[in-house]
């Protein structure tokens, strides 16, 4: 059975901008990146920002990683199994281009395999160039196909055991 | 299957040309489920030439010096004087975040300058495993890599 994970209240957190914490403001003209969210499994992950003003994003991406610094960035570099695509972000007309509706802005991943086989997915976005992003609040739903899936993804490590002599 | 020597390996070795703890350029490398263990297969190009059993993908670069094919460490030579026999050991090894289809056994050899004169010492074939983007530790058997009985 197909089912959604959701990851609420993520906080804003690596690098400079760890201090920042979810519900308080993001300055303009910022890149954040949000908290991993295990991804490992599913196929698809999205991200919402929502916040108490009318603020448009300039931009955002979603980033794979995994490993104990998770080694994000690889959106960019590894389409071979994902596709990144915007829904609404920054887009006129679009759903979404208002933070303060329901849904705010959403950015997805989808797995072009079916599943995604890195462990962690982060937003990285950069906010509007005037406006800060007050009461900011990112969630996350992992979209996975089945029980199994989830399973399998929260196993992490494999074992290749080696023939007895 | 269990693990197989190569007669060049035992060749190599009652010629006392091989050591392997002490040589460099002993390392295991991964094939996929296409290739089939042989002991009559000398050299890594015998899993290379043509079209390449050798495993490819995420987590793992093939081909001669590539960093798929992981030097084994603390190497040792074990005597069993209970079970009568001589093992050979090394640290279990470690694909970081291994997403490259499916692994259809492990092969230790000695590199030398290329997958032609590369040797194959052993070949370990236990059941298949699907790589899914985990770490992937090859975990060797209490007894060893390869014995003599």
């Amino acid at each position: 059975m197909a089912f959604v994970k959701k990851y609420n209240a993520i906080v804003v957190g690596t690098g400079s901008n760890a201090s920042v914490a979810s519900g308080g403001n993001l300055a303009s003209a910022t890149t954040y990146v949000s908290h991993g969210v295990p991804v490992c499994g599913a196929k698809m992950v999205v991200f919402r920002i929502t916040a108490t003003n009318s603020s448009q994003l300039q931009s955002a991406q979603v980033n794979f990683g995994e490993g104990a610094n998770r080694n994000y960035g690889q959106g960019a570099t590894a389409p071979d199994f994902f596709a990144a695509a915007s829904v609404g972000c920054t887009n006129a007309g679009n759903v979404g281009t208002d933070p303060t509706k329901q849904g705010g802005l959403a950015y997805s991943a989808y797995a072009n395999s079916g599943k995604f086989h890195y462990k962690f997915a982060q937003i990285q976005f950069l906010t509007n160039a005037t406006t800060a992003f007050n009461g900011y609040v990112i969630n996350a739903e992992v979209h996975y196909d089945t029980d199994a899936d989830l399973c399998a993804a929260e196993c992490g490590q494999q074992n290749y055991v080696m023939p007895t002599n | 299957m269990a693990t197989i020597t190569t007669n060049k390996f035992r060749q190599l070795l009652m010629t006392k040309n091989i050591d392997l703890v002490n040589d460099s350029g002993i390392k295991i490398m991964l094939f996929n489920s296409s290739y089939t263990p042989d002991k009559d297969h000398d050299f890594v190009s015998s899993i290379t030439s043509g079209s390449s059993k050798e495993l490819s993908g995420t987590g793992y670069t093939a081909g001669f010096g590539g960093s798929g094919r992981k030097t084994l460490a603390s190497r040792a030579i074990t005597r069993d004087d209970t079970a009568d026999k001589v093992y050979f050991d090394a640290a279990d090894v470690t694909y970081t975040a291994l997403n490259a289809g499916t692994i259809g056994g492990a092969a230790i050899i000695k590199e030398v300058t290329s997958d032609s004169d590369s040797i194959i010492v052993a070949m370990l074939d236990p059941s298949d495993l699907v790589t899914n983007g985990s770490d992937v530790t090859i975990q060797f058997a209490a007894d060893g890599i390869v014995n003599l009985t």
